[in-house]
């Protein structure tokens, strides 16, 4: 069984009358890159700043490492963390900024500052004061910062804000060097669809505070993929005249709906076998999404 | 909270506002220097003071006809003056020094941002309050000091000697003062806890101590209070305390103090300890 690392439960946020979180269950297990997608004010970094204590909850709790809120203590070092704009100071430099946070963490080895900057193509500027950065240099100051004392879990809101696309291809991969060397979990927000899909590995859609769905990658292929959607009051039985006529290439998303991804296939002939072998369907029509249709349409839900 | 204290040194003396702050303390001192007289920021000008004794004999015409050099001939001939006692007694203008350690030490965290670094992965919120007070604090009593000896010193070299007290006199005046310096420096701390902005903080400590001398006056003669209640307002506090205090005045005068420092480091902690990090 894979380890939980963070596991909310109904966790809920209130500003006087507006409610900025209700209700949110989320679950990130060790060695995910776990992509929070919603529009501006949908909740995501509500959802951060109460997991990294930047805010207290109105209801709900949650549990990080397997340790709640009061117990967490020292475990809030095994995170690093990237929230709303990248801050440091700007009258000191890049070493010095990673330095100050160095010295706060009591990090005694500097070379992590040096190896955390080189991570980020920032070595070369690194007495550069932090006034003088790109925004595109600041976020990947920020991002150094959060993977500087080796953290199990990073949590990172809107880092590719600024970026170049180089710059956003490089981040990427560095997130996926890390997850995929260092075993590091990944918390990445963002309402760019397309770029979090490239890099996460499930997904957590939101929207005005409450949860869309929470899906893997893997399922998200399926749910955007072209197919053939068959709705049905007999599941069962679809999928096996299905099988029985060769086409394997099928999941049963619900109890009265299963698709089809068999490229082969067309609507009006699944339709005419399933009604000949006495399936009562009720609709046949073709399918498949982009990300941002997709997106579109659990908001419209 | 040790490795916080050390990050903020390491950090207040690689930025400008610490040494602007200095600067200023020595621009003070070098003008009391050389004026022979103590500088004095409120609303009032203290009366009781060594050199208001030293002139009695001159009438106010007099004194407003000289030049600052003429002012400054005339005392450096004088006997019976310490200039170094006065000016500490005046030491209620460090208030305005401390300042910039509350700007530099606490609301540039806040107004930058930086503050979410620390409080989402190094440090809890009760450390980094406990943190931040002693260093403020810390910094506070190393300014005081400072002020104290490097005025003495600039004394003893610049004027002349019969100026000049012992040092042992000066260093007990300071330490006499630590109480309402660590009172200012819980203050400065606590509204910058609460204020958090750096434009805010400065808009109202600023004025702040002006206000309480006009509120502290304001008040007394409203309610028609005893005399003596003007005695801990915190510039003739610092005042009394640098001539020779009596124990009960000290004693009096410290409680003061420690119910203002607790006051003010319960109102931090109240607005901090669940306030939203932005």
């Amino acid at each position: 069984m894979r380890e939980i690392v963070l596991k909310t439960h109904k966790l809920s946020k209130n500003y006087r009358s507006f409610t900025a979180l209700d209700g949110v269950d989320m679950t990130v297990y060790r060695g995910d890159i776990y992509g929070l997608i919603g529009r501006n004010g949908a909740g995501k970094t509500t959802i951060m700043k109460i997991v990294t204590g930047l805010t207290e909850k109105s209801g709900g709790d949650f549990e990080l490492f397997s340790k709640n809120r009061e117990e967490l203590g020292n475990e809030r070092r095994r995170i690093g963390c990237l929230i709303e704009n990248p801050a440091f100071f700007g009258g000191l430099t890049a070493y010095q900024n990673l330095n100050y946070y160095a010295l706060q963490k009591g990090i005694t080895d500097k070379k992590q500052i040096d190896e955390a900057l080189a991570l980020v193509n920032l070595t070369e500027v690194r007495n550069k004061k932090f006034r003088k950065f790109s925004l595109g240099m600041k976020q990947r100051l920020g991002v150094a910062l959060a993977v500087m004392d080796n953290p199990d879990l990073i949590i990172l809101d809107e880092p590719i804000n600024g970026l170049d696309p180089i710059g956003i291809s490089e981040l990427r991969d560095i997130f996926k060097k890390l997850n995929t060397q260092k075993g590091i979990t990944f918390i990445i927000s963002s309402h760019i669809l397309s770029e979090l899909y490239m890099v996460a590995t499930r997904f957590l859609f939101i929207d005005e505070g409450r949860i869309l769905k929470e899906i893997t990658k893997e399922e998200l292929d399926l749910e955007c993929m072209r197919c053939i959607a068959i709705k049905t009051n007999d599941t069962k039985r679809a999928s096996v005249i299905l099988e029985q006529n060769g086409i394997r290439d099928y999941k049963v998303i619900d109890e009265t709906e299963l698709r089809v991804y068999d490229n082969g296939a067309k609507p009006q002939e699944l339709n005419k076998l399933l009604v000949q072998s006495d399936v009562n369907v009720s609709e046949v029509f073709e399918t498949g999404i982009s990300l941002e249709d997709y997106f579109k349409s659990l908001i419209e839900k | 909270m040790i490795n916080m204290m050390k990050a903020d040194f390491y950090r207040i003396f690689r930025g400008m506002g610490i040494y602007i702050g200095i600067t200023v303390m020595l621009g003070m001192i070098a003008m009391s220097i050389y004026a022979v007289s103590p500088g004095s920021v409120g609303v009032h000008i203290s009366s009781g003071t060594e050199m208001n004794n030293e002139l009695s004999d001159m009438s106010y015409e007099e004194i407003n006809h000289m030049s600052m050099s003429e002012f400054r001939k005339y005392m450096l001939e004088t006997r019976n003056y310490k200039l170094d006692k006065d000016i500490l007694s005046a030491n209620v203008n460090l208030y305005y020094i401390f300042i910039f350690v509350g700007a530099v030490l606490v609301t540039a965290d806040f107004s930058g941002g930086c503050i979410k670094n620390t409080l989402s992965s190094a440090i809890s919120r009760k450390k980094y309050y406990i943190s931040k007070l002693v260093i403020v604090n810390l910094c506070c009593v190393a300014l005081h000091f400072l002020n104290t000896y490097i005025m003495y010193f600039a004394n003893l070299i610049f004027n002349n000697r019969n100026l000049a007290s012992s040092i042992g006199t000066v260093t007990q005046i300071t330490l006499l003062q630590l109480p309402p310096m660590l009172a200012f420096g819980c203050i400065l701390t606590g509204l910058a806890f609460l204020l958090k902005k750096t434009a805010a903080f400065n808009t109202v400590t600023i004025p702040l101590i002006i206000v309480i001398q006009t509120l502290w006056r304001f008040l007394s003669f409203i309610l028609k209070l005893p005399e003596k209640i003007s005695e801990f307002e915190f510039q003739n506090m610092i005042m009394k305390l640098a001539n020779a205090p009596g124990t009960t005045y000290m004693t009096q005068s410290y409680l003061f103090c420690a119910v203002i420092i607790i006051a003010a480091i319960l109102l931090g902690w109240v607005f901090f300890k669940k306030a939203e990090i932005r």
